[in-house]
């Protein structure tokens, strides 16, 4: 796979394609099915399991050094960033996916334009951008385990592993619901 | 609502106030060279409008301004000043205007029915003088459309360089009130000019049509719909055949020589301006926020950086320009604050025209600028404070002529810049306020007790109009109006930030002080420090900061209630760990309180560590955490961190602050009763005893050592005053109270007078809905009552102050003032 201009990974933050991130098998299956419907994704993998996310949905990738924790809001929301000068949160699926919370200082972000304003998800590694076809994707499985089923709009089929598409509106749902749950206080 | 809509509608506003200015000129009775220069003003301001409500295809505006346009000719051609009824239709038409302009944009502008006011205007036209119209003249029954600046066509046609056509065209989408920028038109008008135009006979238009082009060519260039094309050698138009719309009976004038083209805002002293849309000034004013905060932290690398000498001459300059920069993007939001105050001399003429009162209006400082989004917000205040002016601050003339003062009343508007705020006053030489009334209505209201209201200052009492509970009809009446919608106006100030007072003297008038602060994207604020979380609170909510600790007063937890003695009075404190749910409250005995204002409510806010002023760019919360009551935004760090501002109503909600007050509120808009209810639990030696809390003014804990023996009395320091401290036990038949460390005291107020009674302890507040078991013949006892369940007798205050100093309640009631009503 060659590194596409389209890129939201910029400035001395970039973070570079880990090597070994897909193996020689996967990344000939990319390559053998590029067609004109090629969609591009930011791969990036929170805990155990491995997120794409739309490049059109993507604001830019980040390395941040520190953020401010919010008071009264749910765990999924692990502080504020500041975006030269636009406020986001930062959204942390760990906690959602059963997983302990980062607690670490340095994180990597994936900044999310979505209605209402753009947030930040929390990765633990951003690996790459991936183009896959449309025949690579597919519906998510019924059986995908509740918060993965909620996040996830689609499945995309690499030769030895699953990547899930992860659907910007259910993550707002959830967090919307986390509020929700969190009461009038 | 498209770019030019906007810019419609934004230039319509500026035409009309540009007339409405005139038109109060013109009322004002101006001399004869004035009155034809504003008669000239307005005239451009309505035909302009009229031109660019053609271009966006508002008939009825058109129509309406046509009209108009028509009187204010003739007025013109009169020269001299026009009487005050026809000033009052020149306004009327101006309004309709206004109207009619709001209602476009809704497509609802055919809602509006003008024929009265058309009637009007056109009667008012005839009577207005029959002075020839010679600029109609020139071609009868059609109305001109070209620029006027242009050369007439005269000349040229006299020399034979130009010709004249009428042109007869069927175009149904073009309305022949409009001018004629119809694409079909385009190359028509590439080859000369309409110099005027009206509708035919047949519903089609006719254009009065001047070009250098043979009739062929004419007719080459024009559209499908180009019927006939006429040559006029006699560089006449024929008088347009079949009925002109009733609006123009008699043609529509000329536009004056000096008029501008069409499009153009009026361009008063010659400024130079370019319209901006606010949205791009507001992301200019987000950029330079970042571009500070930027320099901020290349100062502080340049300070730690090892060869710093190379960088210290360009950071300079750079920290200069930045500086330089963020106050001019700034000023581009500032507004005169003029243009709010613009309105009032209408209001103030249609209300002296109305009720025949004389008022006189002064304007000071109008060019002080805020804002422009704070202007907005302050209009609707600002105009309610001169609406009541001059509706019930200012006596009607036969009274004001009773009580020796000029039968002209002034209301004067002053506004000047001091330090980061604007200082209004709105002021009239009225009556003034009544203080008695508003202390009967008051005390009706429940809004405070008798005495209270007795102790009341003036100032005190001014405060109480801007409460919701003087919002009642029955306030009109009872205290000069006053007090209608004023907690409105305070709630509308307070919202942005700022402050409004009353201020009056009986006879003299009544001035109402507004503070407002400069802008509202940069705000003071006190940074404040939980263990390793900073957070900012406006300052406008903070009253003071205080530490407490060793040697200081304390914090005291009182069954579970923190409270702090702010010097008289005694103010709840929330502990902002426990808040904000960052942890338990700390029992820290050092600490800060910072003391702050939630509405009516004063409260503590223990925080560990205060930290400086700052002015703050303030930036709002994402959707989602606007839901957290405790924060009203976020802000950005000179450091680039972020750190949120905390809501200080909200921190009242959150240590359950709202409820108490609501609940105490609730108690004083009840009976006494009620309030009595509210029951002191005390003990004085082994018994227990109840005092009403109606009657309590403060509870205090005095050291020991601070008590004196003066005589037979006890006394202490007291702030400025000796406090008289009375042991019940002796009138009780007890033993006299064993001396401790701490004097627990109930303090009792009446009239500025107050008097401690002591007591072995402060145990609680209760609400209990008791019965009073009348005891009669027990010293000092009024009765006994059931208190959770334990028999709880209930302190007799008045005997026991009786048995001290005798004649202390008799000294108040000397003095003209109520009794304690004693209830329990």
């Amino acid at each position: 796979m060659t590194p596409t201009p389209a890129s939201p990974v910029r400035g001395p933050e970039r973070r570079r394609p880990r090597a070994g991130a897909y193996s020689g098998e996967e990344r000939r299956s990319l390559a053998d099915r590029r067609t004109e419907n090629n969609r591009l994704y930011v791969h990036f993998r929170i805990g155990a399991t491995d997120f794409l996310l739309g490049i059109q949905q993507v604001q830019e990738v980040l390395i941040v050094q520190e953020m401010t924790p919010v008071p009264q809001a749910p765990a999924l929301v692990a502080g504020l960033i500041n975006l030269r000068g636009q406020i986001v949160p930062a959204v942390d699926l760990r906690v959602a996916l059963g997983e302990p919370a980062t607690g670490q200082d340095t994180t990597a972000n994936v900044v999310v334009r979505a209605d209402g304003g753009a947030f930040s998800i929390i990765a633990d590694e951003v690996f790459d951008v991936l183009e896959a076809s449309p025949t690579m994707l597919a519906p998510p499985p019924a059986n995908l385990v509740p918060p993965l089923r909620d996040l996830t709009t689609e499945v995309c089929k690499l030769p030895g592993r699953l990547l899930l598409v992860m659907d910007v509106d259910g993550v707002l749902r959830h967090l919307e619901a986390a509020f929700g749950a969190r009461g009038g206080l | 609502m498209s770019d030019e809509l906007q810019l419609f509608l934004d230039e319509a506003a500026e035409h009309l106030d540009a007339c409405d200015r005139a038109a109060l000129a013109l009322d004002d009775g101006a001399d004869a060279g004035d009155v034809s220069s504003l008669l000239n003003t307005l005239f451009r301001g309505v035909h302009t409008l009229k031109g660019n409500a053609g271009m966006m295809g508002m008939a009825a505006t058109v129509e309406v301004a046509h009209v108009l346009e028509h009187l204010l000719d003739r007025l013109r051609a009169e020269g001299r000043s026009p009487s005050r009824d026809v000033v009052d239709v020149v306004f009327a038409g101006l309004d309709a205007l206004r109207t009619l302009v709001h209602l476009a944009p809704l497509g609802d502008e055919g809602t509006l029915d003008t024929r009265d006011l058309m009637r009007l205007l056109r009667t008012t036209a005839g009577l207005a003088g029959a002075a020839d119209d010679e600029a109609g003249a020139r071609y009868p029954g059609w109305e001109r459309v070209e620029s006027p600046d242009r050369e007439a066509p005269e000349a040229g046609i006299a020399r034979g360089e130009l010709a004249l056509y009428a042109l007869h065209l069927q175009l149904p989408e073009v309305d022949w009130r409009a001018p004629l920028d119809h694409p079909d038109l385009e190359k028509l008008l590439a080859l000369g000019r309409a110099v005027a135009w009206c509708r035919a006979e047949d519903g089609g238009l006719r254009v009065g049509y001047v070009t250098a082009a043979t009739p062929d060519l004419v007719r080459a260039f024009g559209p499908e719909g180009l019927q006939a094309c006429e040559p006029r050698p006699d560089g006449r138009l024929p008088a347009p055949g079949g009925e002109l719309p009733a609006a123009s009976p008699d043609g529509a004038p000329q536009a004056p020589p000096e008029a501008e083209a069409p499009g153009a805002p009026p361009a008063e002293g010659g400024e130079t301006s370019i319209r901006v849309g606010i949205t791009l000034l507001d992301k200019l004013m987000n950029l330079v926020g970042e571009l500070v905060l930027t320099r901020n932290q290349v100062l502080q690398v340049t300070h730690r950086a090892a060869d710093a000498t190379l960088f210290t001459a360009p950071v300079q300059r750079l920290n200069l320009i930045t500086t330089e920069l963020q106050e001019a993007v700034m000023r581009t939001r500032m507004q005169p604050i003029g243009q709010v105050w613009e309105k009032f001399p209408r209001l103030v003429r249609d209300y002296c025209r109305q009720t025949g009162k004389e008022i006189r209006l002064e304007q000071e400082g109008a060019e002080t600028e805020l804002d422009k989004s704070l202007l907005e917000s302050i209009k609707d205040p600002l105009t309610h404070l001169v609406r009541n002016a001059i509706d019930h601050g200012l006596e009607p003339p036969r009274d004001r002529a009773a009580s020796g003062k000029p039968a002209t009343g002034v209301i004067r508007l002053r506004a000047r810049q001091d330090g980061g705020s604007i200082m209004i006053e709105i002021a009239d030489d009225g009556r003034g306020l009544d203080h008695a009334k508003i202390r009967a209505k008051a005390q009706a209201a429940g809004l405070a007790t008798s005495d209270a209201l007795a102790r009341m200052t003036e100032a005190e009492l001014a405060q109480l109009v801007f409460h919701p509970g003087f919002s009642t009809a029955d306030a009109v009446t009872d205290i000069s109006g006053r007090g209608v919608g004023m907690d409105v106006v305070r709630n509308d100030v307070e919202r942005v930030g700022g402050s409004v007072e009353l201020t009056s003297s009986p006879g003299r008038g009544t001035t109402a002080h507004l503070k407002i602060p400069l802008t509202l994207a940069v705000i003071p604020a006190l940074v404040i420090m939980m263990g390793r979380e900073r957070f900012a609170i406006p300052q406008g909510g903070v009253l003071e900061v205080v530490r407490t600790g060793d040697g200081l007063q304390r914090v005291e937890n009182f069954r579970g209630a923190r409270v702090y003695r702010l010097r008289e009075a005694l103010v709840p404190v929330i502990d902002l760990r426990e808040a904000l749910g960052l942890g338990e409250a700390g029992d820290a005995v050092e600490g800060h309180l910072v003391i702050l204002q939630a509405g009516s409510q004063v409260f503590g806010l223990a925080v560990d560590e205060i930290g400086d002023t700052e002015e703050i760019v303030v930036k709002p919360l994402h959707r989602l955490l606007q839901a957290l009551p405790a924060f009203s935004g976020v802000t950005i760090m000179g450091d680039g961190r972020p750190c949120m501002i905390l809501d200080v109503s909200g921190l009242a909600a959150c240590g359950n602050l709202d409820a108490a007050a609501a609940a105490s509120e609730a108690d004083g808009g009840g009976t006494h009763a009620s309030e009595g209810h509210r029951l002191l639990i005390v003990a004085i030696g082994p018994r227990q005893f109840a005092i009403p809390m109606a009657l309590v003014t403060r509870l205090e804990d005095f050291a020991a050592r601070a008590l004196e023996q003066v005589g037979s009395r006890t006394v202490v320091q007291y702030g400025e005053h000796l406090l008289t401290l009375i042991d019940p036990t002796g009138l009780l038949g007890m033993p006299p109270l064993e001396a401790t460390e701490t004097a627990p005291v109930v303090v009792f107020g009446l009239d500025r007078r107050v008097v401690g009674v002591r007591v072995s302890a402060i145990r609680d507040i209760v609400e209990e809905a008791a019965t009073l078991h009348p005891a009669r013949g027990i010293a000092g006892v009024a009765g006994a009552i059931v208190v959770e369940g334990k028999t709880t007798e209930v302190l007799d205050v008045q005997a026991v102050i009786d048995a001290a100093l005798p004649g202390w309640f008799a000294a108040g009631a000397h003095a003209g003032q109520p009794d304690v009503e004693v209830h329990a």
